[in-house]
């Protein structure tokens, strides 16, 4: 019976919190560390030592596992969520930089950098179940949301990759701005956004005909053009706001998703790359990698509420489920 | 090199123009008064350094060993950089007729990647690169130029080297 009361009142508890506590975790690619941020209290729960370099992170759909791409050793480590153990690691191929999970959790597709690969991992056997050759320098990873198209970004080739997801091969090659870095799809699958980081935009290209159907540019007053470099992309499940991280230009641009009108350019930390948003949607986060914090932005009013400084390069960023 | 440096008036560094390395490589450590060297020898201006990690370098960096053996200078760079910018137009234009492929290059919106954390365009009154100058000692890049801080109306890659109003000299129109 106390059993049930301790219970009733941590569901009373839940149903009556403002906002969810997720887990945020950092990568920090410079002191090879995961730095833990409470999404709540937006402050600093733990550091984690990893493997060399790690730069993509990635939750498992269930919460128990982060995964950890650390490049310079060739491998994913995979961490307990709950004590921060390394538990073990996954045949990434050499030098890993970005993953993604299929939507139903089965398979983890990573970008080999220095190989122009995508590897494709089953997570159940933890085996690679296959590789696919791309462009040079492999780096964004963007999965539809009905896993059946991975859309992969090859820095240098300057193209993003469709690949079918049932038969490991790319069905078409789109040319997009250079130094594409990453790619996000729409929820209702119907586009997928590509930031190019030296060409300054973003591609719009339609999943069904391949076309680029619209080049989002950015113009920030006193800035150089040059200082615009698009990386991080997100898009909210209603598909209507998107957030763009700008590199140097140290802002995030504000999009309407169904206008590609730039609504607003939100001033971060340093260099930022990365960008993550909470499952409820409330809260988008930010990784500034030469001020060395992460930014936490209200998705509603887009205000920037803080930021939490945490280790060395902050490079990538997941959000816990729960 | 001492004595030579000896008589100098009040200095916080000596920079050598000595393109053909006859004397610059003897300063640095060899100065009356303790002093960096800059420019021939010291800290070294140059377009590509085999140390260069950032923006991506550190993958071509790996590309070029693997491929030849030895680690990638300036030449390299250069090499790569002229191929490179065919090979843009190449793609971009979806052509390899020259004449398409020069048009596209001469467009003053051109651009293209070099690992140099910005674009590189070209300057269109004398067809030079505009790019960012790599600082590097033997070993390690110190720092890239331009320097935060210098502005230009144009590009702050143009505070770099001789701009069009401070030349009198016209590159013969084709």
């Amino acid at each position: 019976m106390f059993a049930r009361v301790v219970i009733g009142t941590l569901l009373s508890a839940a149903l009556i919190s403002p906002a969810a506590a997720y887990s945020i975790y950092i990568s920090n690619e410079k002191d090879n560390t995961i730095t833990v941020v409470d999404s709540k209290t937006m402050e600093p729960v733990k550091t984690v030592k990893v493997g060399q370099r790690p730069r993509g992170i990635a939750v498992t759909n269930d919460g128990k596992f982060i995964l950890v791409c650390v490049g310079d050793d060739d491998t994913i480590e995979v961490l307990d969520a709950a004590t921060y153990e390394r538990v073990g690691t996954l045949p990434s191929g050499p030098d890993p930089e970005l993953q993604v999970l299929s939507p139903d959790g089965t398979r983890l597709y990573v970008a080999n950098e220095d190989d122009n690969l995508v590897t494709i991992i089953d997570m159940a056997t933890k085996s690679v179940a296959g590789e696919i050759p791309v462009g040079v320098e492999p780096e964004g990873m963007g999965i539809s949301p009905d896993g059946k198209t991975l859309v992969n970004t090859s820095e240098t080739t300057n193209m993003a990759h469709f690949i079918d997801t049932a038969t490991l091969e790319i069905k078409e090659n789109v040319l997009v701005d250079q130094r594409p870095r990453f790619a996000e799809f729409k929820s209702d699958n119907s586009q997928v956004w590509v930031s190019s980081e030296i060409g300054g935009t973003v591609s719009v290209i339609d999943t069904r005909t391949f076309e680029i159907v619209k080049k989002i540019a950015f113009e920030i007053r006193g800035l150089r053009p040059e200082a615009i470099q698009p990386v991080g992309v997100r898009i909210t499940k209603d598909g209507k706001k998107a957030f763009v991280a700008l590199g140097p230009a140290n802002r995030v641009a504000v999009i309407d998703a169904q206008t590609y009108e730039v609504l607003d350019y939100l001033l971060v930390g340093q260099r930022v790359w990365q960008l993550g948003l909470t499952p409820d949607e409330k809260l988008l986060i930010s990784t500034n990698g030469v001020s060395n914090d992460i930014s936490i932005i209200d998705v509603d009013t887009l205000e920037v509420l803080k930021s939490v400084p945490v280790g060395q390069l902050p490079w990538g960023v997941a959000v816990s489920p729960n | 090199m001492p004595v030579f440096t000896q008589e100098a008036a009040d200095h916080d560094v000596i920079v050598a123009a000595d393109e053909s390395e006859v004397f610059a490589t003897y300063l640095p450590y060899r100065t009356w008064i303790p002093r960096p060297v800059a420019g021939s020898a010291g800290l070294v201006p140059s377009s590509w350094h085999p140390s260069h990690e950032q923006w991506g370098a550190k993958q071509i960096q790996n590309r070029f060993v693997k491929a030849t053996g030895r680690r990638m200078n300036s030449k390299d760079m250069q090499a790569w950089t002229a191929v490179r910018i065919i090979g843009e137009a190449a793609t971009r234009t979806n052509s390899g007729s020259p004449e398409k492929i020069a048009a596209f290059i001469k467009d003053p919106g051109f651009s293209i990647a070099a690992f140099k954390g910005q674009r590189v365009t070209f300057r269109p009154w004398n067809w030079q690169l505009r790019q960012p100058v790599l600082l590097s000692d033997a070993r390690n890049v110190v720092s890239v130029s331009p320097q935060e801080g210098f502005l230009h109306q144009i590009s702050e890659l143009d505070t770099l080297g001789i701009d069009q109003p401070e030349t009198n000299c016209k590159l013969k129109q084709q």
